[in-house]
């Protein structure tokens, strides 16, 4: 494909304006509760649009519309719902109180939280904080897929060097600027996105015949790729696109029982308590903002989501009708695939008129360079702050961490890109892996922490270890599906989150709970509102 | 009430613009559900303690 001139332009003029952005961010960071948390200065639209923009990712714009090309409407109200959901009942549920207990005891990150109220500053602390930078290392291979995937099929620019240089920029203003350089270009970021999903994805329906037909040609996917493209009417769930799920529990992806393990427990409950989401409610300035801020956020987010997806399904409709063609993947062992993950880039390429087709470009690549970057800067503060400077050396100075984290960001944003540079057919594979591992290990720490007053270090500390290894081992032995063949099929989350969710319960009966006291200055307790 | 609203919506054969109406019922049900609790906090919203 050759390159296009105009697009190319267009890519270095918003790379030019991060990179500004970033710049001034840069100069605003003083200190490590700067580089970590902005400390807690975001005002109501920053910290909105940074929610935002933390769960919409490149998940969203290219791996949300790929699952729409896959599975359609099965499933696709479950992905609508889960990330506003996660992001607008975390700040009700977690971020309330986080704040409160902010002020109190300068609370940074997830892991200040847990040395507090399970009285563990150290095993607790690194255990999280190892565990979190995993999690974020996995979620960040996901984004570099996703900005390759842009580069390539907007651009015109190979996966390699695309994703490359997205690396070198992102990569640099965190280096630079920390959690500032990240809220502030992910403001920008969140507003160009919005924009341009807004403005593309109904143009997008309209281009396949309006609301009503584009419903209506769903239903008769099976037959048009029977007759346009030659395949089985089953082929790629075509029976469920127009249905809510499959009614057999037995079909992995669309099952009811797969939705219900992967996007009504993994997706939701992972992206509350992951670690980059929990500490972006560390960053707001005042505690108003969680009065209308968390309506707000899902009533953007949920449009936004469903745009998104929506342009994917009707990439599906369009391709079966022969009027767009899908990029072929070819995957380890020679097997060649329809690249879902192209399907939103490719049908803006072919539905919108030539302007606004370049206007979406920095909209795409704002949705993945602003997880991307809050992911940097998570794994940076795991390391650098919470075992560093909170665990081996406490006197270490402010200067030397923000090195330490500067050289952690370079470290973990190549090593996640190199592996990158073998792309998954579907992208959301790799993101629901992060977020597994994030609700089996944080969920109970997190929810139980501040809302069950038996929950103590020893049911946190082993329920976080065995949720990760039992995750780990799970996605080693059975890969994303547990199936038992003809009876059931269900996402590899669950031995995990069953695992944890025992350990936990046992431990927190099984030893004594924390003294009456530090529960009640920690607000732990069956109440979000203190009395 | 969310019973009945659900019930409501099943019973129509037609399709609702262009959706099959279960798969209709699916997405809308549980986004008005949401944004009526999240406005309910808003507006039962008070500062926490200090």
């Amino acid at each position: 494909m050759p390159i296009d001139m105009n697009a190319v332009g267009v890519f270095i003029a918003y790379l030019i304006a991060i990179a500004i952005i970033g710049y001034f961010g840069a100069k605003r960071t003083k200190t490590i509760a700067d580089f970590v948390a902005a400390s807690g200065q975001l005002g109501f639209w920053t910290y909105v649009l940074l929610m935002l923009g933390a769960v919409m990712s490149g998940m969203t714009l290219i791996g949300v519309s790929g699952l729409g090309f896959t599975s359609g409407w099965a499933n696709l109200w479950e992905r609508v719902i889960g990330p506003p959901f996660a992001i607008s009942f975390g700040t009700v549920l977690i971020g309330y109180k986080l704040w409160t207990l902010r002020k109190k005891y300068q609370v940074w990150t997830m892991q200040d939280y847990f040395a507090i109220r399970y009285e563990d500053p150290k095993y607790l602390r690194a255990l999280a904080g190892i565990i979190s930078a995993v999690t974020c290392f996995v979620y960040l291979i996901g984004q570099y897929t996703a900005i390759g995937i842009v580069s390539e099929i907007v651009l015109g620019i190979p996966y390699f060097w695309g994703s490359l240089i997205a690396l070198i920029i992102v990569v640099g203003y965190v280096m630079s600027g920390g959690m500032f350089s990240t809220a502030w270009t992910t403001f920008l970021q969140s507003l160009l996105m919005v924009l341009g999903v807004y403005i593309t994805a109904p143009i997008i329906i309209g281009w396949v015949g309006g609301w009503e037909q584009f419903n209506e040609l769903v239903s008769q996917v099976p037959m048009l790729q029977a007759a346009n493209r030659g395949v089985e009417p089953s082929h790629l769930f075509g029976p469920f696109l127009d249905e809510p799920f499959a009614p057999s529990p037995a079909i992995p992806l669309v099952g009811w029982v797969y939705n219900l393990t992967l996007f009504g427990l993994t997706v939701p409950l992972g992206l509350m308590v992951g670690p980059h989401i929990v500490n972006n409610v560390l960053c707001y300035k005042e505690s108003k903002y969680t009065r209308w801020g968390p309506v707000i956020m899902y009533v953007l987010g949920v449009i936004l989501m469903l745009g998104t997806s929506l342009s994917g399904l009707a990439a599906r409709v369009a391709w079966a009708q022969g009027k767009i063609e899908i990029a072929s993947l070819t995957l380890a062992g020679g097997v060649t695939v329809k690249w879902s993950d192209m399907a939103y880039p490719t049908i803006a390429k072919a539905a919108l008129p030539y302007g606004l087709f370049l206007f979406l470009l920095p909209c795409i690549l704002a949705g993945v360079m602003s997880t991307t970057d809050r992911l940097l800067v998570t794994a940076a503060s795991n390391i650098a702050y919470d075992v560093v400077k909170n665990v081996i050396k406490p006197t270490i100075s402010d200067r030397t961490i923000m090195w330490i984290s500067r050289i952690v960001v370079l470290i973990v944003g190549v090593g996640s890109w190199l592996l990158a540079l073998t792309p998954q057919p579907l992208l959301a594979w790799f993101i629901w892996a992060a977020l597994s591992l994030m609700v089996n290990c944080f969920f109970w720490p997190i929810i139980g922490g501040l809302y069950w007053k038996r929950m103590n270090k020893h049911a946190a500390r082993w329920g976080m270890l065995v949720g990760f290894i039992v995750t780990l081992a799970s996605f080693a032995i059975w890969g994303k599906t547990i199936m038992i063949p003809g009876v059931v099929a269900m996402y590899a989350v669950v031995p995990g989150f069953i695992a944890s969710t025992i350990v936990t319960i046992i431990l927190a009966y099984a030893t004594k709970p924390h003294p009456e006291e530090l529960l009640r200055e920690t607000l732990t307790g069956a109440f979000i509102k203190a009395k | 009430m969310y019973q009945l609203a659900l019930q409501a919506i099943l019973s129509v054969q037609e399709r609702i613009l262009g959706m099959q109406p279960h798969t209709f019922a699916c997405l809308v049900i549980p986004v008005i559900v949401q944004v009526i609790i999240l406005l309910v906090w808003g507006a039962k919203w008070r500062p926490p303690p200090e």
